[in-house]
């Protein structure tokens, strides 16, 4: 199976924006995502600090990777991986009946709880980055990749209107609920 | 392969979506901002002392417009108490009078009403007193009572339920604020804004 550079190419840029947005996080709020991760109870206590840079700098080699032409391929392969295992990370903990637990998984500072949904949406990012490790149909030209890139923003910012809108959502529950 | 002008155009298409899209996200933001601002105002309970559930020793104090009030746990009325910390030398507090002598009408039912004030000269809160028509009212002079309670700025109200045990307080700038307070209590939080963060992630 073959994909046009039209589809791949914008989504690796978005791709790669949306791990660049994660790893800035978790390294800026290492010590909330360590929580994140004492969460999960998947890593040892000791190990969180070295985990969370860890995670963080395996988001950043993928997304670099992403948006080299060349290396593309190998970059979607590991963001991927990576978002295959959040997710599974996320089902396991749903099953041992931690879901509510703080997903860990928005980049805003709203902590998302976890829940079924959480992992459609981590579906959706697996099956995304998939896409783009498959091999294209012909060699991008230079107004591919200007225009992927533009395109890769729209869908970035995009991306964080929705969570804009959800957050707005809530607030409203919120009033409601004040009222 | 495509002509140069489609090319540019497509880029300039593209251009003109990112641009949608940010201005999209900036709206959207703006309306969130929006709903924080219209979000009911409660009282700002600052108070490094002070917390929810935390019971108040029964003190006595003689009260400026007569007899003596037992403040917090062993009080006989079988009332909560509203402890409203105000000064004659404080311009906003005479501004909440009115919203404290009214919300008194509608709450005397459960709570007593009790206005804590601190100062030498006694000459000063009586004229304060006969000014704002506070006879109705038991109303202490003690400078204790709002440094043990961690009290730095005024207008404060404490609301305590009848055994002494503090339910809601806050900084109470507003008729809003101060009816804050009541609708905390019904609602089991401390202040309204602990209501709207923990309604947000609930």
């Amino acid at each position: 199976m073959m994909v046009d550079p039209a589809l791949s190419l914008p989504l690796a840029w978005f791709l790669g924006g949306i791990l660049v947005f994660a790893a800035m996080h978790k390294l800026r709020h290492r010590a909330e995502f360590g929580m994140t991760l004492e969460g999960y109870a998947m890593v040892p206590r000791s190990l969180i600090p070295i985990a969370t840079v860890l995670l963080a700098l395996i988001e950043l080699l993928a997304a670099a990777a992403l948006v080299i032409p060349t290396m593309m391929q190998l970059g979607a392969a590991m963001a991927a991986l990576l978002f295959a295992a959040y997710g599974l990370a996320m089902a396991a903990a749903i099953m041992r009946g931690r879901a509510g637990i703080d997903c860990g998984c928005t980049f805003g500072n709203r902590s998302d709880p976890l829940g079924w949904m959480t992992i459609v949406r981590n579906i959706a990012l697996t099956a995304a980055a998939a896409c783009v490790a498959l091999p294209t149909s012909r060699a991008p030209a230079w107004p591919d990749i200007v225009s992927s890139a533009i395109a890769g923003g729209a869908l970035l910012l995009i991306l964080h209107s929705v969570r804009a809108a959800l957050a707005n959502r809530e607030r409203i529950r919120v009033l409601k609920g004040a009222y | 392969m495509l002509p140069d002008g489609l090319i540019f155009s497509q880029i300039a298409l593209w251009v003109v979506v990112l641009l949608l899209a940010g201005m999209n996200l900036l709206l959207l933001r703006q309306v969130g901002i929006l709903f924080e601002r219209i979000a009911p105002a409660g009282a700002l309970a600052t108070s490094k002392v002070l917390a929810k559930g935390l019971e108040l020793p029964g003190r006595k104090e003689p009260s400026l417009t007569g007899g003596e009030i037992v403040i917090g746990s062993g009080n006989a009325s079988g009332k909560g108490q509203l402890l409203f910390f105000a000064s004659p030398d404080c311009p906003v507090c005479k501004s909440i009078l009115p919203a404290f002598r009214s919300l008194a009408m509608n709450e005397n039912s459960s709570t007593e009403f009790v206005l804590a004030s601190a100062g030498e000269d006694p000459e000063e809160h009586f004229a304060f007193i006969k000014n704002e028509g506070l006879h109705r009212f038991p109303y202490i002079v003690s400078d204790r009572l709002g440094m043990e309670l961690g009290i730095s700025k005024l207008p404060y109200a404490v609301l305590l339920d009848a055994s002494g045990k503090v339910e809601a307080f806050g900084l109470v700038n507003t008729r809003e604020h101060l009816e804050s307070l009541f609708e905390a209590r019904e609602r089991g939080v401390v202040s309204l804004q602990q209501f709207m963060t923990e309604g947000r992630r609930a």
